[in-house]
């Protein structure tokens, strides 16, 4: 019995060793392809901007075929994030001719999520029926993070199946908590703004998706979304109802007040704290009592956001600040002086 | 005789491919163009070499692309070379920050290299 | 009395080789985790990428740096900080009441005024004497706090008057990576809603190239214990951390890097002052709060690189800090010890605090006791070789098994050493740490336990080399 854990021992670390022992070799093996590599890289480069700056159709040589195509492919997911314009068009020619979107597609499914990912995010560049059919197939990858690459992919192509059907394959909101949805909700707002509207709106939905479609729409300038985001701001409690209340800050309708000024009333200081500042981003003045009186709230944020939103406001607040901190109630003449110190200092956070 | 002979170009990003597409860019177009990967690098290059223009990457190591054109707007002798941000940050204040430091142009990432060959022109004509 | 004797022997010895072979099968677990988790791991891709893909969606970061007694390298330690990439940062300086020049180092490089802010009284810390700030740095703040309490309390008082939602506790002299922010907020990104902290690997800086408060070039030490300590680091973290984490019971996230959200540090009072180990006690205390509350929370660690610590080189200041750390182990877990195997606080309290348990208080004086009584009595003709066989190979053989394998996940998954010719003397090393240098570590274990139970508290000063300056 103990010598058997000698026994088991010795041939644990043989294992190791040898492994070791192989990764080794390996690498002094690979140490002089990687040099070999570096030279194919500039040699690459250099003809790619011979190519762009002639505007020729000279094309890559062919050598190798896979490990340059592979160093190829990389190359291309640099220079393409890097360049925009008419060299970007020309870039993609020239790496479709070397048989770059080729390997993309291949790498797809790849067993190395990592190079699955890079894939469907770089095939973007690459628009044609192949590119789209291999992505929309991706959708369904097993790793999330693919799964999320391609949806984006296919959506700033202009290719993405309609949102209603996103949401369900990827399950965003439940399983699916990423923010890069938002930035999926953002990319198809153009063309779905009403069903994405329409998901921050329904109830039944789970409040994270809601939330993430509601911060996705909220940098688009349109008038409905008032609408739908005040009904949130009312209807809701906590999280949700505050970041609601904050969207309708930075959408810059001033109808809004009555809502604003429900929300400094809220139960929950997190509402609170939103109202506050929404309140100064908008510059409702109508507002500057209650403000006045939040100075004096339990909670630090409501006090701090207050005191900041009197201090934005043209009419008015500043002589409210002025008053309250040469004679109020000891927390809130702090909170007033402090607002007045600071207005001046860049404001953090 | 084109505005850019003998003008001489800095350019100052970590990320080589930037450095190389500028230069490759530049240099077709007849400038002279020198390069640094960091933020001390690029000041002790630039102190050195006082080029005509200086192009910066804000994030680098050691020294931010910021720390650069502060510095060189604090030399009396620096503070006239143009300076061209070149940045993948694309906040309305970043830009701000920049321009108020004195920075003479703001380019954001992804670029378009047609675009910064004008750009860099404007400053020599 | 000699049958007495003899019985004894014989039952500390299959105790002490229970307790080596129970830990030898948690390291094989370990690495079986670890290489799971390496390879599932979430992609990751460069800095640039990692920029394009998540730019927009990160939240806020406030950095907070304490410092004490640093004047030669407090400059460059905050211009190395300011110049992380991220989109929207902030780096809060703690002047520990510091007794050199550190504050007006700090005042003349930046032109920092004394700024008035208001800030939410989140947590307890000592006074604080004054605010600095400058125009031409809008992302600095400078706190001069007065001294006391340790990193805890300047980590609190940072926590304080930080406005991001999430904060990132560094030591200022160590040296991060320039991505390490983008890298290690992903968690947050990608599962916003339950992460609530995210640390990550620390690797040793001794022997690299270091320009600017950034590791430029990897390389390895000449000195024998710092070049050890590199193939130990790697084995606590991508084995140890990473199959912990994967279990969703990390117990610590090194106070040279971490992530939190602040909400979540507020809740449950911020950073201990009254403990050595602040970093372990305040991921047990996170665990304990929220499993309590029944809530679902996430604790992530990210293999990938995100800070370079400057490793002691002298025999003494490596025990020092060595003891230090057994003493802070120790004080969490009597601390928590109410915690353990309690079905409340689930694979927390037994898998976690368990690990901790037997890896920091039974293991090392079991295996000190080994070292004197196995060898002995079977050289005295009381045991058979079979035991001694099993010691020797728990300890030396499962050793280099286990050492060599995180250096084969290292080189499999990572790469991080630029030369074939580092693996062959970390692979060296590997095998040698099990002859010597595990001996002595668990001496200076031993010696921590010895020091917790006596009451002692002193920090032991580590001389630094100064590799930031």
């Amino acid at each position: 019995m103990l010598i058997a854990v000698w026994i088991v021992s010795i041939g644990f670390m043989l294992i190791s060793l040898s492994a070791m022992a192989v990764l080794i070799i390996v690498r002094a093996v690979t140490a002089a392809r990687s040099m070999r590599q570096a030279e194919w890289r500039a040699e690459a480069l250099e003809r790619i901007f011979k190519m762009l700056a002639e505007d020729s159709t000279v094309q890559l040589p062919a050598r190798t075929p896979r490990g340059y195509t592979r160093l190829l492919t990389g190359l291309a997911s640099d220079l393409l994030a890097l360049l925009r314009g008419l060299e970007h068009g020309q870039l993609v020619e020239i790496f479709q001719a070397a048989g770059v979107r080729e390997i993309l597609i291949g790498d797809l499914r790849h067993w190395n999520a990592r190079l699955a990912q890079a894939a469907a995010e770089n095939l973007r560049h690459f628009r044609s029926p192949e590119s789209v059919a291999a992505l929309r197939q991706t959708l369904t990858h097993r790793t999330p993070e693919v799964r999320l690459a391609a949806a984006l992919s296919l959506a700033e192509m202009k290719e993405a199946p309609p949102v209603e059907e996103l949401v369900r394959i990827l399950d965003i909101g439940s399983a699916e908590q990423s923010r890069l949805a938002v930035e999926l909700f953002r990319r198809l707002a153009h063309r779905e703004f009403e069903t994405i509207l329409a998901i921050a709106a329904d109830r039944s939905r789970p409040a994270l998706l809601r939330l993430m479609a509601l911060e996705a729409l909220a940098e688009q300038r349109d008038p409905r979304l008032v609408a739908v985001t005040s009904a949130i701001a009312r209807d809701e409690t906590g999280d949700i109802a505050s970041q609601a209340v904050r969207f309708l800050g930075a959408l810059g309708d001033r109808s809004v007040a009555p809502i604003i000024s429900a929300g400094l009333q809220s139960a929950d200081w997190r509402v609170r704290v939103q109202a506050a500042t929404a309140a100064g981003r908008l510059g409702l003045g109508e507002l500057s009592e209650q403000l006045t009186e939040l100075l004096d709230d339990d909670a630090w944020w409501v006090r701090h956001r207050a005191g900041e939103a009197l201090g934005s406001l043209r009419e008015g607040g500043i002589e409210q600040l002025r008053a309250v901190s040469a004679g109020g109630e000891d927390r809130s003449r702090r909170a007033a002086s402090l607002a007045l110190d600071t207005r001046s200092v860049v404001a953090r956070g | 005789m084109s505005p850019a002979a003998s003008k001489a170009v800095l350019i100052a990003d970590d990320d080589t491919l930037v450095v190389e597409v500028v230069k490759n860019k530049l240099r077709r177009q007849g400038y002279r163009v020198a390069s640094a990967t960091d933020g001390m690098s690029a000041l002790a290059a630039v102190t050195e070499t006082r080029p005509d223009l200086v192009i910066l990457d804000a994030m680098m190591p050691v020294h931010d692309g910021y720390h650069v054109l502060r510095e060189m707007k604090a030399d009396p002798v620096l503070a006239a070379i143009p300076v061209l941000m070149l940045s993948a940050r694309k906040l309305e204040s970043d830009r701000l920050t920049a321009l108020a430091l004195g920075a003479d142009g703001y380019l954001l990432k992804p670029f378009s290299a047609d675009e910064l060959a004008v750009c860099v022109r404007s400053f020599f004509s | 009395m000699r049958d007495f004797l003899v019985t004894a022997l014989h039952v500390v010895s299959i105790g002490v080789i229970f307790v080596g072979l129970v830990q030898v099968l948690v390291y094989l677990a370990e690495i079986i985790l670890a290489s799971r988790a390496l390879i599932v791991r979430p992609p990751l891709g460069e800095s640039s990428i990692l920029w394009r893909r998540y730019g927009d969606l990160t939240p806020p970061v406030a950095v907070i740096a304490p410092a004490y007694n640093e004047e030669k390298s407090i400059v460059g330690s905050v211009r190395s900080l300011l110049s992380i990439q991220y989109p929207s940062l902030e780096v809060i300086v703690v002047n520990d009441g510091s007794r050199d020049g550190t504050l007006a180092k700090l005042i003349e490089a930046f032109g920092l005024e004394r700024i008035e802010r208001s800030f939410e009284p989140a947590i307890k810390h000592r006074p604080i004497h004054g605010l600095y700030a400058s125009p031409r740095y809008p992302q600095l703040l400078v706190i001069d706090k007065e001294n006391g309490r340790g990193k805890a309390d300047a980590m609190n008082a940072g926590i304080s008057l930080s406005r991001a939602p999430l904060i990132c506790a560094i030591d200022a002299d160590s040296l991060i990576e320039p991505d390490a922010l983008m890298r290690a907020v992903r968690p947050f990104v990608d599962d916003p809603e339950r992460t609530i902290a995210v640390g990550g690997t620390i690797r040793i800086a001794n022997g690299c190239k270091i320009s600017g408060g950034r590791v430029a070039e990897i390389g390895l030490p000449r000195n024998v214990l710092a070049l050890t300590q590199i193939v130990e680091y790697l084995r606590a973290f991508l084995l140890a951390r990473l199959a912990w984490s994967r279990m969703e019971t990390l117990m610590i996230v090194s106070g040279a890097f971490g992530i939190f959200r602040r909400r979540a540090v507020i809740e449950v009072g911020g950073y201990d002052p009254d403990t050595v180990g602040e970093d372990l006690e305040l991921i047990t205390r996170l665990h304990r709060y929220n499993r309590e509350r029944k809530r679902d929370y996430r604790i992530e660690f990210i293999p990938e690189p995100v800070c370079w610590t400057e490793a002691p080189e002298t025999l003494e200041g490596l025990g020092k800090q060595r003891s230090r750390w057994q003493r802070g182990a120790m004080e969490t877990l009597f601390k928590h010890g109410d915690m353990l195997f309690r079905r409340r606080y689930g694979r927390v309290g037994s898998l976690g605090l368990g690990h901790i348990f037997l890896v920091d208080l039974i293991g090392p004086p079991v295996e000190v006791l080994g070292y004197f009584i196995i060898p002995l009595a079977w050289a005295f003709g009381i045991l058979a070789v079979d035991y001694l066989l099993a010691f020797l190979a728990l300890i030396f053989t499962f050793g280099v098994a286990i050492s060599v394998a995180s250096l084969v996940l290292e080189e499999i998954e990572l790469r991080r050493f630029p030369k074939a010719r580092d693996l062959l003397v970390l692979a060296g090393v590997a095998i040698l740490e099990n002859f010597g240098y595990r001996q002595l570590s668990n001496f200076w274990r031993v010696r921590g336990m010895y020091q917790y139970f006596r009451g002692v508290k002193a920090w032991g000063d580590m001389p630094r080399l100064g590799l930031a300056g």
